[in-house]
């Protein structure tokens, strides 16, 4: 009867232990950003019923505009920028190069790349002469940012503004190297992220130097904040 | 590496910068006038372009007084990075960095009427070309080791190699420094310091109803953020690397994976492994 049992164990256990620990792999594994097992870990432990933000994002308000993507009215070729405050999404990104549509936020912070592509403060505004610098995850929103190509255009949309950037230039540099993300004189647009790598902290960036295009300002926005 | 690291890291009033001139503009002197100060004191430009873009969100609420007390805070903050001291003759300031133009002047400082001839062992080429001739109050000049040269030294031997001046010499020294030279100072210095500094700097932006605070200090970067009396963040100056982390760091899951991977793998072999004794012993009972 002994015997019985224990190969009742082995057939049925087994399996089940290896089926159990395929399926927590595979459960840990799609858990893309480390950080939310912070939370897990949290709730399972009861150490804390609410998210316990990073110091960083403490006093950050994030703020979801609706951005203007379809206007019909006049436009010209200088016009006024609506600066953004930190942590506000001011701006629409996309690509002829990928089927994504892209916020953008002002400002970097962990919360901040959790929502959208975000624009370090130490670079200029979209549209403006020098070098506007936007980053975001590979692994979400910059996912198919490696497959812009020279000539491809990036079309920013935001409330005061369409612009188009042409890629120029195909970049590759390390994180200590901060020659891209610099302030520059001429007006460029420069994307970058991590590139692809199975551990998710690669230290080499790849990325994208756009030149500016086309500018339209919107002058119908314009003129209602004057009325 | 250490080079590569010293020239990583940027000093923590180098991020505050953000919050004064953020937090102060003015219409007497201008804008532009405070981003000079800045620039002549070494700051990034990306830091410089960073507390633009925040002055520029509400310009009009800035006056010339703010203007002048973001001057007199960056001067402040960079009379903090190098201030004169009791002179000292017996020096290590030669090292192999710069072995001959170092010595340059040794012979001239303490004497208020030298020449910039008076320099007594660097090579003449190095006298015709690197060495710097400043002039004192009353006329008389002497000499100085080449920017490059003064760059080149670790912060401990620029303090060394200043010493070897008079007090008055090392303060047309520090006057005459460029912002080439005062960045080489803001990325070298202590963290102590820095973090002097940085609370030099925040005592301009407190005035001003806002609260600066160091999120990072590491050797190669740091975070400085800077929020309202209501708490709300203002805005998040990072020095040093200026390059966002833009991927998932997976290597505490891969870890927690195979952690997992193992005690499955254990708990599988003990149940085997048990089943195969209990396998034994029924044939034996047989």
């Amino acid at each position: 009867m002994n015997k019985k049992n224990s190969y009742v164990l082995i057939h049925v256990a087994t399996p089940f232990i290896v089926l159990a620990m395929c399926i927590g792999i595979l459960l840990i594994i799609s858990i893309k950003p480390s950080d939310k097992l912070k939370v897990y870990k949290n709730l399972i432990f009861m150490d804390e019923l609410k998210l316990n933000p990073d110091d960083e994002s403490i006093g950050l308000k994030i703020k979801d505009n609706k951005i203007i993507e379809d206007y019909k009215g006049t436009t010209s070729e200088d016009g006024e920028f609506i600066r953004p405050a930190y942590g506000e999404m001011y701006a629409v990104m996309k690509s002829s190069g990928f089927d994504l549509s892209v916020p953008v936020y002002w400002g970097s912070n962990i919360d901040l790349f959790e929502r959208g592509a975000c624009q370090g403060s130490g670079s200029v505004i979209i549209g403006a002469e020098g070098n506007t610098v936007i980053s975001a995850h590979e692994d979400t929103f910059f996912s198919e940012l490696s497959k812009l190509r020279k000539g491809d255009t990036v079309t920013l949309s935001t409330n005061y503004g369409e612009f188009t950037y042409t890629v120029r230039e195909l970049i590759s540099f390390k994180k200590d190297n901060n020659k891209y993300v610099s302030p520059s004189k001429d007006t460029r647009l420069t994307l970058y992220t991590c590139k692809k790598d199975i551990l998710g902290s690669a230290d080499e960036r790849i990325g994208v130097i756009c030149d500016l295009t086309e500018k339209k300002f919107y002058t119908a926005f314009k003129e209602d904040e004057e009325q | 590496m250490l080079k590569k690291i010293i020239i990583n890291t940027f000093f923590g009033a180098a991020a505050a910068i953000t919050a004064v001139i953020g937090g102060l503009t003015a219409n007497a002197t201008t804008v532009d006038d405070v981003m000079a100060e800045a620039r002549k004191w070494g700051y990034p430009e990306s830091t410089i372009q960073d507390a633009y873009n925040y002055y520029l969100q509400d310009p009009d609420s800035y006056d010339s007084d703010d203007f002048d007390l973001a001057i007199e805070k960056l001067r402040s903050a960079g009379g903090n990075l190098i201030t004169t001291g009791p002179q000292k003759t017996n020096n290590t300031t030669t090292t192999t960095a710069v072995q001959t133009t170092a010595a340059a002047p040794s012979t001239d400082k303490n004497d208020s009427t030298v020449t910039t001839t008076a320099g007594s062992e660097p090579a003449p080429e190095q006298q015709e070309t690197d060495i710097i001739t400043l002039t004192m109050p009353d006329g008389s000049t002497f000499t100085r080791i080449s920017k490059k040269d003064f760059i080149k030294l670790s912060y401990k031997e620029k303090m060394d190699y200043i010493s070897t001046f008079t007090p008055q010499q090392q303060q047309i020294i520090i006057d005459n420094l460029s912002p080439e030279e005062y960045r080489s100072l803001l990325k070298q210095l202590p963290s102590d310091q820095k973090m002097e500094v940085i609370e030099d700097l925040s005592g301009a932006v407190e005035a001003m109803g806002m609260n600066l605070t160091v999120e990072e200090l590491t050797d190669d970067s740091l975070s400085v953020a800077m929020r309202d009396d209501d708490g709300v963040l203002i805005g998040v100056s990072n020095a040093g690397s200026l390059v966002e982390d833009t991927g998932y760091d997976r290597r505490s899951i891969f870890a927690a994976a195979g952690v997992l991977f193992f005690i499955a793998a254990a708990a599988a072999l003990i149940v085997i492994r048990r089943s195969f004794r209990n396998n034994q012993t029924g044939d034996n009972n047989e």
